[in-house]
């Protein structure tokens, strides 16, 4: 089942864009990665790489829970959620 | 007809580009373009007609690899629609883009990405769309490739002047590769070379390929800085050890004489880990005589010097202009064909890119 969810950007990656926050449909975390497409091109290449995984570099949690914890791209999403792209600093 | 030089400088926070007359003058820096990207390579693109095209092989820590091109000399840039990506299904992912080359005058439209894992892409209408050409990821030798230490990294593409459909490309540590259809088939040309994994296995799998350059005229000659020793092949083959004199065997760029075939530049470093001029000493060397001997060319260039000098960041302009960077953050410029040297530009980021147009 669709629901209403928010993905939100940081700050790096919104100022390429232009926009940092995004409302799409989505079913579950992966499908509003790639729902973001329609409204930015190629953005959700920015946030997966071409074998559908999450880069390595980047985090995604579901309101406070990273997806890593949850069950990935396949975590099913519920109305009113946000998705928070975090790009994780790696090293000093 | 030119009146100006310039010169991309790829660096680890973004592409900064010189600009200079013809003849004497400093180079006027400006940048970064695409701040805080790694800039592997740039392209400026002066077939056509209408202003010069700017292609960037950009790399984000976080956002992956991406092709970006400027139609206004860098007042705006886009990215390509659709990048350089293997198809769904293939397991593997780009991680890096290491090259981007023109395409022949005869294909003013087509330009070739070389990426880490090792692949070769074609955009056939000016990086807005790229596409695998699968004849060389699906070779037959591509289960014993092997990475270097910079990756397993497509980082040198050749496109003949005489003949576009002939290309060559160089992957570490694998070899060199040859196709004569436009990139359709592949044959390994690592005839004369060393393995770096199988000291006595000569020709095969797993030669180190630093850089590979043509020499200009007929018949077709290529000279090559690998990761053991400096080589030349004259027609097709096989390689000839010409290291010679040269104080070490190391080293990552090649450079050829854009009108003498017999002259080429490298610049010797110390190998193994450390990878630096060697003892400190920063000297360009080159050779008059297609690389029986080699003659260090040093005025000008601050001494002692400890940075290193990767293989793209040393190009020719077409003249008699030579631009060298380091991974330091320096740009030494000759404007007498590598006689004497000035620096052209101090603690830019470390620089992993250099090429240089008459525009």
């Amino acid at each position: 089942m669709m629901s209403s969810v928010t993905v939100t950007l940081p700050e790096a990656l919104a100022r390429v864009v232009g926009r940092r926050e995004f409302s799409v449909e989505a079913a579950t975390v992966g499908q509003a990665v790639a729902a973001l497409d329609a409204t930015s091109h190629g953005l959700s290449d920015r946030i997966c790489d071409e074998r559908g995984q999450v880069r390595k570099h980047v985090l995604l949690y579901v309101d406070d829970t990273d997806i890593r914890e949850l069950n990935g791209l396949e975590t099913p999403v519920k109305s009113g959620a946000t998705i928070t792209v975090v790009a994780a600093v790696s090293g000093g | 007809m030119a009146d100006k030089r310039i010169v991309l400088i790829g660096t680890k926070r973004g592409l900064f580009v010189g600009t200079a007359p013809l003849k004497g003058g400093a180079l006027k820096i400006s940048g970064p373009h695409l701040p805080g990207e790694h800039v592997n390579a740039a392209v400026l693109d002066q077939r056509g007609s209408g202003t010069p095209s700017l292609y960037v092989a950009a790399n984000s820590w976080h956002w992956g690899a991406s092709v970006n091109y400027s139609r206004n000399f860098g007042e705006s840039w886009d990215r390509a629609k659709q990048q350089p990506r293997f198809k769904e299904g293939a397991k593997l992912a780009v991680s890096a883009l290491w090259q981007l080359q023109t395409d022949g005058p005869d294909h003013p439209d087509c330009l070739y990405a070389g990426t880490d894992p090792a692949a070769l892409f074609r955009s056939s209408d000016r990086g807005e769309t790229w596409v695998e050409l699968t004849g060389l990821s699906n070779h037959e030798t591509r289960e014993k490739w092997q990475p270097g230490a910079g990756g397993l990294c497509l980082h040198t593409i050749l496109v003949d002047p005489v003949d576009s459909n002939h290309l060559t490309i160089g992957i570490s540590a694998v070899g060199v590769f040859e196709s004569k259809d436009r990139g359709a088939s592949w044959t390994l040309s690592n005839a004369g070379l060393p393995c770096v994994f199988e000291p006595n296995a000569v020709g095969a799998i797993g030669s180190c390929i630093h850089k590979l350059a043509y020499a200009p005229g007929q018949p077709a000659r290529l000279y090559q800085q690998n990761h053991v020793d400096v080589w030349r092949r004259d027609g097709d083959g096989p390689w000839t050890k010409i290291t010679s004199n040269l104080p070490s065997n190391f080293g990552f760029p090649m450079v050829v004489h854009p009108r003498n075939r017999d002259c080429a530049y490298v610049i010797p470093l110390k190998g193994g880990e450390y990878r630096a001029p060697i003892e400190g000493e920063l000297a360009v060397y080159r050779t008059l005589d297609a690389g029986a001997t080699w003659t260090a060319l040093k005025k000008g260039l601050p001494q002692p010097a400890h940075a290193g000098i990767l293989r793209d960041a040393f190009a020719s302009d077409g003249a008699s202009g030579l631009y060298f960077g380091t991974n330091g953050g320096h740009l030494f410029t000759s404007d007498d064909e590598g006689e004497s040297w000035t620096t052209s530009a101090e603690l830019l980021p470390p620089i992993y890119s250099v090429r240089a147009y008459l525009v």
